[in-house]
C-alpha cells in the first residue's frame, strides 16, 4: 500500500505516488530555476502541458489509475535533464513547502502573494516602531548637544573611551534597523518568507541593548559637566526669579485697579 | 567529444528546421517534437521549448489556443510576417551552407 497524493498538472488531475510526486516536483522546480526570468513562464507552461499529455499517455498504456515513479524517470528522460534548458551551474534551490506543491501555478503564486502580504503587515510596524526608537535615541543626543551648547566639542574632552563607546553604540543603534530591512527585503525575495523569530529575537535585544548603552553613557558623559551639575540650582533660581517678577507685576496692577475704581468713584 | 561536435550541428540547425515545419501548417508543441524527432535532428524534448519562447519573445513566431477534445487547450504556433522574411533569408543561407559544405566534402 502507498500514499498518493492528487495533483492538477495544465488544467488536468492526476492521481501520483508520493515518491513520484517529489521526483516531479523536483525535476520542474530544477528546470525553472535554470530557465532566464522572461522566459520562465511560457516554458514552464508548455512542459507541465507536455509532462500531463505524457502522463495520460502512460496511465492509459498501462490501464492504470496512479502515477509512479518509473512513468516519471522515463518522462525526464524524455523531456532532458535540467541542464539541457540552459544554466551551467546549478543556482541555490529554493526551499518550499511540498504540501501544496500539488496546487496549479495560479493558486500556488496567489498563496505566495498572500504570505507576501501577511509579511508586509508583520513587518511594517515593527520597521516603523523600530525607525520611531532609533530617531528617539537619535533625538536625544542631538537634544543633549543642543541644549548644552558647551556639549558639542569638549563633551568628551578627556574621555576618548566613552567618545568611542557612544560612536560605536550610535552606530549599530542607527545601522540595524537598516540592516532588518534589508535582510528582511532580500529573505522575501530569495525565500517568499520573512526572517525566523530567532532573527527577530536578536536583532531586537542587541538594538535595545545598544540604545540603552548610548543612553547611558551620553548620560553619564553630561553629569560630568559642571553645567549639569549646576542646573538644579539654575532651575530653581529661573523659577524664583519668574515667580518674584510675577508678585510685583501682580500688585502694579492691583494698584492700577484701585487707582481706576477710585476715578470712576469720582 | 565527437557526440558533442554532432550536437552542436544538429542544435545550430534547429531552430531553421522548426521554422520550416511550422511554415508548412501551423502546428501545437508535441506536432513539432513528433516531427523534428522522426527526423532524429532532436535528442530531448527540453531543447525545443527555450527555442520556441525565445523565437517568440523576438517576435518570429506568435500562438493561439485552440480547444482539444483530449484534453486542455493547445497552443498552436504559426510564423509571423518576420517569421516568413528571416525564414525566406534562412532559405537562401541554408543553400549557400550546402553548396558550400558540397564543395569542401
Amino acid at each position: 500500500m502507498k500514499e498518493t497524493r492528487t495533483i492538477n498538472l495544465n488544467g488536468l488531475v492526476f492521481h501520483i505516488d508520493n515518491d513520484a510526486f517529489q521526483a516531479l516536483n523536483n525535476y520542474l522546480q530544477d528546470i525553472e530555476l535554470r530557465l532566464p526570468a522572461d522566459e520562465r513562464e511560457d516554458v514552464m507552461t508548455d512542459i507541465e502541458a507536455r509532462v500531463s499529455e505524457l502522463l495520460q499517455a502512460a496511465l492509459f498504456a498501462k490501464n492504470v489509475q496512479v502515477v509512479d515513479i518509473k512513468m516519471i524517470e522515463t518522462i525526464k528522460e524524455q523531456i532532458g535533464a535540467p541542464s539541457e534548458f540552459g544554466g551551467n551551474k546549478r543556482p541555490k534551490i529554493k526551499v518550499r513547502p511540498t504540501e501544496n506543491s500539488g496546487c496549479g501555478r495560479v493558486l500556488k503564486i496567489t498563496l505566495i502573494v498572500i504570505a507576501a502580504l501577511i509579511a508586509a503587515q508583520v513587518l511594517i510596524p515593527v520597521l516603523a516602531v523600530l525607525f520611531g526608537l532609533c530617531i528617539a535615541a537619535l533625538g536625544l543626543g542631538v537634544g543633549a548637544f543642543s541644549f548644552l551648547p558647551a556639549l558639542s566639542i569638549p563633551f568628551f574632552d578627556g574621555h576618548w573611551g566613552s567618545a568611542l563607546f557612544a560612536f560605536a553604540t550610535g552606530s549599530l543603534a542607527v545601522c540595524l534597523p537598516i540592516y532588518v530591512l534589508i535582510k528582511t527585503i532580500v529573505s522575501l525575495i530569495r525565500n517568499h518568507k520573512a526572517p525566523q523569530g530567532k532573527f527577530w529575537l536578536i536583532t531586537i535585544l542587541l538594538w535595545l541593548l545598544s540604545i540603552g548603552c548610548f543612553t547611558a553613557v551620553m548620560y553619564k558623559q553630561a553629569t560630568r559637566l559642571p553645567e549639569i551639575k549646576a542646573l538644579p540650582q539654575t532651575i530653581q533660581q529661573a523659577i524664583d526669579n519668574d515667580s518674584t517678577g510675577f508678585e510685583e507685576s501682580m500688585e502694579d496692577w492691583a494698584e492700577e485697579v484701585e487707582d481706576w475704581a477710585e476715578e470712576i468713584g469720582d | 567529444m565527437v557526440e558533442n561536435i554532432k550536437s552542436q550541428m544538429r542544435k545550430g540547425i534547429l531552430e531553421y528546421c522548426i521554422l520550416c515545419i511550422i511554415d508548412r501548417k501551423e502546428a501545437y508543441t508535441s506536432e513539432i517534437l513528433e516531427a523534428l524527432k522522426s527526423a532524429d535532428l532532436l535528442v530531448v524534448e527540453g531543447t525545443l521549448y527555450p527555442l520556441l519562447s525565445r523565437l517568440k519573445n523576438n517576435g518570429i513566431l506568435t500562438y493561439r489556443w485552440e480547444e482539444s477534445s483530449a484534453g486542455p487547450p493547445r497552443k498552436y504556433f504559426c510564423l509571423t510576417t518576420e517569421g516568413k522574411q528571416l525564414l525566406s533569408q534562412l532559405n537562401g543561407e541554408w543553400q549557400a551552407i550546402r553548396q558550400s559544405i558540397d564543395r569542401i566534402i
